[in-house]
């Protein structure tokens, strides 16, 4: 599933017009950290902070649509695959720093 | 004479006249509102995205640039979530370009990334991957131009349409590859 997260938000970010600025760097980061958790190697500390926090900023200040729904990708897989972003932290070698809300 | 109009900023009841934006009636009232995209010599565009101010009424946040003041309105600037969105947005701004930018740029003058940065207490930490548009054109002997610190603002572009009326820069590109080039060239 995280694949396929990563996925969805490849697309967004390809199709992002680029002129406000949550939607433009949100979808491109958001596109990066997926791949990191795929990646299989260690993920950097912080990174769960970082997604909650570019989601927000999707979520409550992007100027369309686009931006607005990027944030539903990884809130979906933290909400209904919680187990399957842990396992690639875990397998990572790192542990779990912050729960996400 | 049109009648005087009122709306509330951060709980103080201000006047206005039709035609200004939120942005315009809250700054001249005090209120500190983060602007990146922002010139007033221009339209507003609305890109940066800084500006968020809480509406009552309205779910969402809403950029206080592109809004017009109406009567009535009950406007919030500084609550912490506000204020916790901009920091992350300049955190997300600084994480676009080359680390290494900042101090060559401060010699250069003031900078209104660093300023924000400072005045959040960020730095370029965070949010960190691929650099946006890294690659300068130095094919001209006579001319750099050097993207590595281009934020993307447009406001080159828009000063060069509104403004100067000359319509020489343009944008070209799309979302990451988002770029400026010189008329005709996109």
């Amino acid at each position: 599933m995280i694949q396929a997260a990563r996925e969805s938000m490849h697309f967004l970010a390809e199709e992002s017009c680029g002129k406000c600025f949550p939607c433009r760097i949100g979808t491109t980061r958001m596109t990066e950290i997926l791949d990191e958790l795929n990646s299989g190697e260690p993920v950097r500390e912080g990174l769960l902070q970082e997604i909650e926090d570019l989601e927000e900023v999707l979520a409550e200040t992007s100027a369309c649509g686009l931006g607005l729904a990027a944030p539903y990708i990884t809130r979906m897989l933290k909400k209904y695959w919680p187990q399957q972003i842990q396992d690639k932290i875990d397998g990572s070698g790192q542990a779990l720093k912050e729960g996400s809300e | 004479m049109s009648t005087e109009m009122k709306m509330v900023i951060d709980g103080a009841e201000v006047s206005f006249q039709e035609g200004e934006t939120v942005l315009e009636v809250a700054r001249r009232q005090g209120s500190f509102v983060p602007t990146l995209c922002y010139d007033e010599r221009l339209d507003p565009y609305g890109s940066c995205r800084l500006c968020v101010v809480e509406v009552e009424g309205r779910r969402l946040p809403a950029s206080s640039c592109t809004l017009k003041a109406e009567a009535g309105m009950d406007i919030r600037t500084g609550s912490d979530h506000i204020r916790k969105m901009q920091s992350t947005l300049v955190e997300m701004v600084l994480s676009e370009n080359p680390g290494d930018e900042c101090p060559r740029c401060r010699d250069i003058g003031t900078c209104e990334v660093h300023e924000l940065a400072e005045e959040f207490e960020v730095s370029r930490d965070r949010f960190l991957g691929a650099i946006s548009n890294a690659s300068k054109d130095d094919s001209n002997p006579f001319l750099l131009r050097d993207y590595d610190r281009c934020i993307s603002c447009y406001r080159c572009v828009r000063i060069c349409d509104e403004v100067e009326a000359d319509h020489a820069i343009t944008m070209t590109g799309r979302g990451w590859n988002k770029g400026i080039a010189t008329a005709f060239d996109a």
